[in-house]
Protein backbone atom coordinates (compact mmCIF):
# COMPACT_ATOMS: atom_id res chain seq x y z
CA UNK A 1 0.00 0.00 0.00
CA UNK A 2 1.25 3.50 -0.69
CA UNK A 3 1.62 6.06 2.07
CA UNK A 4 -1.49 7.59 3.13
CA UNK A 5 0.54 11.16 3.11
CA UNK A 6 1.62 10.72 -0.56
CA UNK A 7 -2.24 9.61 -1.91
CA UNK A 8 -3.90 12.67 0.12
CA UNK A 9 -1.11 15.17 -1.77
CA UNK A 10 -1.52 13.81 -5.24
CA UNK A 11 -4.98 13.62 -5.00
CA UNK A 12 -5.83 17.00 -3.53
CA UNK A 13 -3.27 18.29 -5.94
CA UNK A 14 -5.56 16.78 -8.62
CA UNK A 15 -8.62 18.35 -7.01
CA UNK A 16 -7.08 21.78 -7.19
CA UNK A 17 -6.13 21.29 -10.57
CA UNK A 18 -9.68 20.51 -11.88
CA UNK A 19 -10.96 23.40 -14.16
CA UNK A 20 -14.36 22.93 -16.31
CA UNK A 21 -15.38 19.83 -15.18
CA UNK A 22 -14.21 16.49 -13.85
CA UNK A 23 -13.56 14.95 -17.11
CA UNK A 24 -10.87 17.38 -17.87
CA UNK A 25 -8.34 15.91 -15.08
CA UNK A 26 -8.60 12.39 -16.43
CA UNK A 27 -5.44 12.41 -18.47
CA UNK A 28 -3.22 14.24 -15.82
CA UNK A 29 -5.04 11.58 -12.93
CA UNK A 30 -3.84 8.57 -15.50
CA UNK A 31 -0.53 10.41 -16.38
CA UNK A 32 0.42 10.65 -12.50
CA UNK A 33 -1.28 7.71 -11.35
CA UNK A 34 -0.17 4.80 -13.52
CA UNK A 35 2.89 6.85 -15.48
CA UNK A 36 4.39 8.36 -12.94
CA UNK A 37 4.06 6.55 -9.52
CA UNK A 38 3.08 2.65 -11.22
CA UNK A 39 0.32 2.71 -8.54
CA UNK A 40 -2.30 0.63 -10.77
CA UNK A 41 -2.77 -0.52 -14.45
CA UNK A 42 -3.78 1.38 -17.33
CA UNK A 43 -6.81 -1.04 -17.64
CA UNK A 44 -7.73 -0.65 -13.95
CA UNK A 45 -7.60 3.32 -14.26
CA UNK A 46 -9.90 3.29 -17.19
CA UNK A 47 -12.24 0.45 -15.74
CA UNK A 48 -12.57 2.36 -12.44
CA UNK A 49 -13.43 5.69 -14.61
CA UNK A 50 -16.15 3.12 -16.39
CA UNK A 51 -17.96 2.34 -12.67
CA UNK A 52 -18.19 5.93 -12.15
CA UNK A 53 -20.58 6.15 -15.36
CA UNK A 54 -22.79 3.85 -14.69
CA UNK A 55 -23.50 5.23 -11.03
CA UNK A 56 -25.65 8.47 -9.59
CA UNK A 57 -23.69 11.23 -8.86
CA UNK A 58 -20.34 12.90 -9.59
CA UNK A 59 -18.41 11.37 -11.96
CA UNK A 60 -15.33 11.88 -9.99
CA UNK A 61 -16.57 9.10 -7.69
CA UNK A 62 -14.39 6.73 -9.92
CA UNK A 63 -11.74 7.54 -7.39
CA UNK A 64 -13.43 5.01 -5.08
CA UNK A 65 -12.55 2.10 -7.22
CA UNK A 66 -9.50 3.11 -8.29
CA UNK A 67 -8.08 3.83 -4.73
CA UNK A 68 -9.56 0.47 -3.80
CA UNK A 69 -7.74 -0.78 -6.70
CA UNK A 70 -4.73 0.96 -5.58
CA UNK A 71 -4.37 -0.20 -1.85
CA UNK A 72 -7.90 -0.68 -0.66
CA UNK A 73 -10.72 1.13 0.89
CA UNK A 74 -8.65 3.37 3.38
CA UNK A 75 -6.97 4.75 0.31
CA UNK A 76 -9.94 5.13 -1.50
CA UNK A 77 -11.30 7.25 1.68
CA UNK A 78 -8.36 9.41 1.88
CA UNK A 79 -8.02 10.04 -2.21
CA UNK A 80 -12.13 10.99 -2.25
CA UNK A 81 -11.82 13.07 0.87
CA UNK A 82 -8.32 15.03 -0.59
CA UNK A 83 -9.51 15.33 -3.69
CA UNK A 84 -12.75 17.08 -3.18
CA UNK A 85 -12.06 18.93 0.46
CA UNK A 86 -9.77 21.46 -1.09
CA UNK A 87 -12.15 22.75 -4.26
CA UNK A 88 -15.50 22.66 -2.08
CA UNK A 89 -13.86 24.70 0.50
CA UNK A 90 -12.86 27.20 -1.82
CA UNK A 91 -16.38 26.82 -3.88
CA UNK A 92 -18.58 27.73 -0.78
CA UNK A 93 -15.95 30.32 -0.11
CA UNK A 94 -15.78 31.88 -3.18
CA UNK A 95 -19.65 31.92 -3.58
CA UNK A 96 -20.14 33.28 -0.30
CA UNK A 97 -18.20 36.48 -0.90
CA UNK A 98 -19.79 36.62 -4.19
CA UNK A 99 -22.48 38.34 -3.09
CA UNK A 100 -20.60 40.94 -2.20
CA UNK A 101 -19.22 41.67 -5.43
CA UNK A 102 -21.16 40.41 -7.95
CA UNK A 103 -18.73 41.03 -11.10
CA UNK A 104 -19.40 38.43 -13.33
CA UNK A 105 -16.66 39.82 -16.30
CA UNK A 106 -14.04 37.53 -14.83
CA UNK A 107 -15.50 34.39 -14.08
CA UNK A 108 -17.17 34.43 -17.72
CA UNK A 109 -13.72 35.40 -18.90
CA UNK A 110 -12.44 32.40 -17.40
CA UNK A 111 -14.95 30.38 -18.44
CA UNK A 112 -14.57 31.03 -22.11
CA UNK A 113 -11.03 30.84 -22.02
CA UNK A 114 -11.00 27.60 -20.41
CA UNK A 115 -13.48 25.81 -22.60
CA UNK A 116 -11.14 24.92 -25.51
CA UNK A 117 -8.66 23.70 -23.19
CA UNK A 118 -10.98 21.80 -21.53
CA UNK A 119 -12.14 20.17 -24.41
CA UNK A 120 -8.55 19.19 -25.52
CA UNK A 121 -7.79 17.82 -22.12
CA UNK A 122 -10.73 15.46 -22.45
CA UNK A 123 -9.57 14.61 -25.49
CA UNK A 124 -6.53 13.45 -24.55
CA UNK A 125 -8.37 11.62 -22.27
CA UNK A 126 -10.79 10.16 -24.69
CA UNK A 127 -7.15 8.98 -26.45
CA UNK A 128 -6.07 7.19 -23.51
CA UNK A 129 -9.40 5.25 -22.66
CA UNK A 130 -9.28 4.14 -25.99
CA UNK A 131 -5.86 2.85 -25.90
CA UNK A 132 -6.97 0.31 -23.22
CA UNK A 133 -10.59 0.17 -24.39
CA UNK A 134 -9.69 -0.99 -28.23
CA UNK A 135 -7.82 -4.27 -27.70
CA UNK A 136 -9.30 -5.98 -31.19
CA UNK A 137 -11.60 -5.89 -34.20
CA UNK A 138 -14.69 -6.66 -31.85
CA UNK A 139 -13.99 -3.94 -29.50
CA UNK A 140 -13.96 -1.20 -32.32
CA UNK A 141 -17.24 -2.58 -33.72
CA UNK A 142 -18.38 -2.31 -30.35
CA UNK A 143 -17.48 1.08 -29.64
CA UNK A 144 -19.10 1.96 -32.89
CA UNK A 145 -22.58 0.82 -32.02
CA UNK A 146 -22.58 2.17 -28.60
CA UNK A 147 -21.99 5.52 -29.98
CA UNK A 148 -25.18 4.87 -32.37
CA UNK A 149 -27.08 3.57 -29.73
CA UNK A 150 -26.34 6.56 -27.54
CA UNK A 151 -28.22 8.95 -29.82
CA UNK A 152 -31.20 6.84 -28.62
CA UNK A 153 -30.55 5.48 -25.37
CA UNK A 154 -29.66 7.27 -22.23
CA UNK A 155 -25.68 7.09 -21.07
CA UNK A 156 -26.11 4.85 -17.86
CA UNK A 157 -28.62 1.99 -20.24
CA UNK A 158 -25.63 2.40 -22.59
CA UNK A 159 -23.07 1.91 -20.51
CA UNK A 160 -24.54 -1.36 -18.24
CA UNK A 161 -25.53 -3.22 -21.79
CA UNK A 162 -21.73 -3.17 -22.81
CA UNK A 163 -21.11 -4.80 -19.50
CA UNK A 164 -23.69 -6.99 -20.06
CA UNK A 165 -22.35 -7.54 -23.98
CA UNK A 166 -18.87 -7.67 -22.30
CA UNK A 167 -19.68 -11.03 -19.91
CA UNK A 168 -21.81 -12.28 -22.79
CA UNK A 169 -18.65 -12.26 -24.90
CA UNK A 170 -16.76 -14.15 -22.71
CA UNK A 171 -18.89 -16.93 -22.22
CA UNK A 172 -19.15 -17.54 -25.94
CA UNK A 173 -15.37 -17.50 -26.37
CA UNK B 1 -26.87 42.33 4.43
CA UNK B 2 -25.19 39.50 2.44
CA UNK B 3 -26.44 37.00 4.51
CA UNK B 4 -30.16 38.31 4.32
CA UNK B 5 -29.44 38.50 0.23
CA UNK B 6 -28.06 35.04 0.50
CA UNK B 7 -31.55 33.45 2.05
CA UNK B 8 -33.81 35.39 1.03
CA UNK B 9 -35.49 33.04 -1.34
CA UNK B 10 -38.22 31.64 1.40
CA UNK B 11 -37.26 28.32 0.72
CA UNK B 12 -37.94 25.23 3.50
CA UNK B 13 -34.37 24.29 4.34
CA UNK B 14 -35.79 20.81 4.61
CA UNK B 15 -37.38 20.92 1.40
CA UNK B 16 -34.31 21.81 -0.27
CA UNK B 17 -32.20 19.08 1.60
CA UNK B 18 -34.69 16.75 -0.44
CA UNK B 19 -34.24 17.71 -3.67
CA UNK B 20 -30.61 17.65 -3.36
CA UNK B 21 -30.86 14.47 -2.01
CA UNK B 22 -33.08 13.56 -5.00
CA UNK B 23 -30.70 14.24 -7.27
CA UNK B 24 -28.09 12.78 -5.83
CA UNK B 25 -30.09 9.83 -6.34
CA UNK B 26 -30.82 9.76 -9.96
CA UNK B 27 -28.37 12.01 -10.91
CA UNK B 28 -26.97 9.69 -14.03
CA UNK B 29 -25.05 10.24 -16.92
CA UNK B 30 -22.67 13.21 -18.45
CA UNK B 31 -23.54 16.87 -17.43
CA UNK B 32 -25.10 16.04 -13.85
CA UNK B 33 -25.17 19.96 -13.22
CA UNK B 34 -28.09 19.99 -15.46
CA UNK B 35 -30.51 17.85 -13.24
CA UNK B 36 -30.07 20.98 -10.79
CA UNK B 37 -31.44 22.91 -13.62
CA UNK B 38 -34.24 21.21 -14.16
CA UNK B 39 -35.03 21.26 -10.38
CA UNK B 40 -34.53 24.52 -9.10
CA UNK B 41 -34.90 26.47 -12.53
CA UNK B 42 -37.61 24.79 -14.45
CA UNK B 43 -39.78 23.02 -12.30
CA UNK B 44 -39.59 24.37 -8.76
CA UNK B 45 -38.85 28.53 -9.94
CA UNK B 46 -36.95 28.68 -6.85
CA UNK B 47 -34.16 30.59 -9.01
CA UNK B 48 -34.10 32.42 -12.28
CA UNK B 49 -32.61 31.55 -15.76
CA UNK B 50 -29.67 34.10 -14.85
CA UNK B 51 -29.07 32.79 -10.93
CA UNK B 52 -27.98 30.06 -12.43
CA UNK B 53 -26.14 30.75 -15.35
CA UNK B 54 -24.04 33.21 -12.82
CA UNK B 55 -23.18 30.12 -10.62
CA UNK B 56 -22.45 27.76 -13.55
CA UNK B 57 -19.93 30.05 -14.76
CA UNK B 58 -18.50 30.81 -11.32
CA UNK B 59 -18.55 27.14 -11.05
CA UNK B 60 -16.09 26.73 -14.41
CA UNK B 61 -14.07 29.16 -13.35
CA UNK B 62 -13.25 27.22 -9.63
CA UNK B 63 -11.64 24.16 -9.35
CA UNK B 64 -13.30 20.87 -8.74
CA UNK B 65 -16.43 18.92 -10.10
CA UNK B 66 -18.65 21.20 -11.81
CA UNK B 67 -21.93 19.32 -10.35
CA UNK B 68 -20.73 20.02 -6.47
CA UNK B 69 -19.69 23.21 -7.18
CA UNK B 70 -23.17 24.52 -8.95
CA UNK B 71 -25.15 22.48 -6.08
CA UNK B 72 -22.86 24.29 -3.37
CA UNK B 73 -23.59 27.55 -5.37
CA UNK B 74 -27.36 26.40 -5.45
CA UNK B 75 -27.70 25.94 -1.81
CA UNK B 76 -26.13 29.01 -0.75
CA UNK B 77 -28.64 30.96 -2.95
CA UNK B 78 -31.51 29.65 -1.60
CA UNK B 79 -30.30 28.93 2.24
CA UNK B 80 -26.58 30.46 2.96
CA UNK B 81 -23.42 28.53 2.82
CA UNK B 82 -24.88 25.97 5.45
CA UNK B 83 -27.41 24.28 2.83
CA UNK B 84 -24.23 25.28 0.45
CA UNK B 85 -22.50 22.51 1.85
CA UNK B 86 -25.33 19.96 2.72
CA UNK B 87 -26.07 20.82 -0.92
CA UNK B 88 -22.60 19.59 -1.94
CA UNK B 89 -22.43 16.37 0.14
CA UNK B 90 -26.28 15.16 -0.30
CA UNK B 91 -25.72 14.75 -4.31
CA UNK B 92 -22.85 13.20 -3.53
CA UNK B 93 -23.43 10.95 -0.93
CA UNK B 94 -25.70 8.53 -2.41
CA UNK B 95 -23.17 8.09 -5.67
CA UNK B 96 -20.75 7.50 -3.09
CA UNK B 97 -22.59 4.93 -1.78
CA UNK B 98 -23.46 3.20 -4.94
CA UNK B 99 -20.12 2.97 -6.51
CA UNK B 100 -18.34 1.73 -2.89
CA UNK B 101 -21.11 -1.10 -3.20
CA UNK B 102 -20.09 -1.71 -6.88
CA UNK B 103 -15.92 -1.46 -6.15
CA UNK B 104 -16.72 -4.21 -3.12
CA UNK B 105 -17.97 -6.66 -6.17
CA UNK B 106 -15.87 -5.94 -8.70
CA UNK B 107 -12.49 -6.22 -6.79
CA UNK B 108 -13.51 -9.19 -4.91
CA UNK B 109 -14.15 -11.16 -8.20
CA UNK B 110 -11.49 -9.08 -10.09
CA UNK B 111 -10.03 -12.70 -11.09
CA UNK B 112 -13.19 -14.02 -12.71
CA UNK B 113 -13.29 -13.96 -16.62
CA UNK B 114 -16.54 -12.81 -16.46
CA UNK B 115 -16.11 -9.93 -14.35
CA UNK B 116 -13.24 -8.98 -16.37
CA UNK B 117 -15.17 -9.40 -19.50
CA UNK B 118 -17.85 -7.15 -18.51
CA UNK B 119 -15.29 -4.46 -17.08
CA UNK B 120 -14.14 -4.53 -20.84
CA UNK B 121 -17.60 -4.27 -21.90
CA UNK B 122 -18.27 -1.39 -19.66
CA UNK B 123 -14.58 0.58 -20.50
CA UNK B 124 -16.01 0.50 -23.85
CA UNK B 125 -19.12 1.92 -23.59
CA UNK B 126 -17.39 4.91 -21.01
CA UNK B 127 -15.11 5.37 -24.52
CA UNK B 128 -17.73 5.71 -26.24
CA UNK B 129 -19.80 7.82 -24.06
CA UNK B 130 -16.74 10.28 -24.06
CA UNK B 131 -16.55 10.34 -27.81
CA UNK B 132 -20.25 11.66 -27.99
CA UNK B 133 -19.92 13.86 -24.88
CA UNK B 134 -16.63 15.56 -26.60
CA UNK B 135 -18.51 15.49 -29.90
CA UNK B 136 -21.48 17.72 -28.60
CA UNK B 137 -19.17 19.83 -27.08
CA UNK B 138 -16.51 20.56 -29.93
CA UNK B 139 -19.87 21.23 -31.98
CA UNK B 140 -20.89 23.82 -29.29
CA UNK B 141 -17.11 25.35 -28.09
CA UNK B 142 -15.44 25.37 -31.06
CA UNK B 143 -16.75 28.44 -32.96
CA UNK B 144 -13.53 30.14 -33.75
CA UNK B 145 -10.23 28.66 -35.11
CA UNK B 146 -7.95 30.54 -32.50
CA UNK B 147 -9.81 28.10 -29.87
CA UNK B 148 -9.46 25.19 -32.22
CA UNK B 149 -5.67 25.86 -32.30
CA UNK B 150 -5.65 26.14 -28.50
CA UNK B 151 -7.84 22.78 -28.51
CA UNK B 152 -5.74 20.86 -29.99
CA UNK B 153 -3.05 22.35 -28.60
CA UNK B 154 -4.06 21.19 -25.07
CA UNK B 155 -4.73 17.78 -26.73
CA UNK B 156 -1.32 17.35 -28.07
CA UNK B 157 0.48 18.64 -24.75
CA UNK B 158 -1.67 16.34 -22.75
CA UNK B 159 -1.01 13.26 -25.05
CA UNK B 160 3.09 13.77 -25.10
CA UNK B 161 2.74 14.19 -21.25
CA UNK B 162 3.32 17.70 -20.28
CA UNK B 163 2.32 18.37 -16.86
CA UNK B 164 -1.59 19.68 -16.49
CA UNK B 165 -0.62 22.83 -14.29
CA UNK B 166 2.04 23.91 -16.86
CA UNK B 167 -1.50 23.45 -19.39
CA UNK B 168 -3.50 25.39 -17.79
CA UNK B 169 -0.74 28.06 -16.77
CA UNK B 170 0.10 28.65 -20.57
CA UNK B 171 -2.77 28.18 -22.69
CA UNK B 172 -5.68 28.76 -20.20
CA UNK B 173 -3.62 31.92 -19.37
CA UNK B 174 -2.57 32.93 -22.63
CA UNK B 175 -6.55 32.16 -23.42
CA UNK B 176 -7.84 34.41 -20.92
CA UNK B 177 -5.19 37.08 -22.12
CA UNK B 178 -7.48 36.94 -25.03
CA UNK B 179 -10.82 37.30 -23.26
CA UNK B 180 -10.06 39.32 -21.05
CA UNK B 181 -13.14 41.99 -20.10
CA UNK B 182 -12.15 44.77 -21.16
CA UNK B 183 -13.72 47.99 -19.98
CA UNK B 184 -16.57 49.79 -21.80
Amino acid sequence: MPDLVEVALVFSRLGLLTFGGGLTVLAEMERVVVREHHWVSDTAFWQSFALGQITPGPGIFMIIPLGARIGGPVVALVATIAFLLPPTVIGLTAVTLWHRVRELAWPRAIARALAPVALGLIAAGFVSIARVALTDVVSVVGLAVAVVLLQRLNAVTVVALAGIVGVLATIVR
Amino acid sequence: MEATDATSSGVQPLALARQFLVIGLISFGGQRQAYLYDAFVRRLRWMTDDDYLEGLALSQALPGPNFMNVAAYCGTRLGGVGSGLLGAVLVAVPGAIFISLLTAFFVRFIADPHVAGALHGVTIGAAALLAVTLYRLARRGLRLPLDVVVAVAALALSVVGVPLVVILVVLGGANLWRHRPRRA
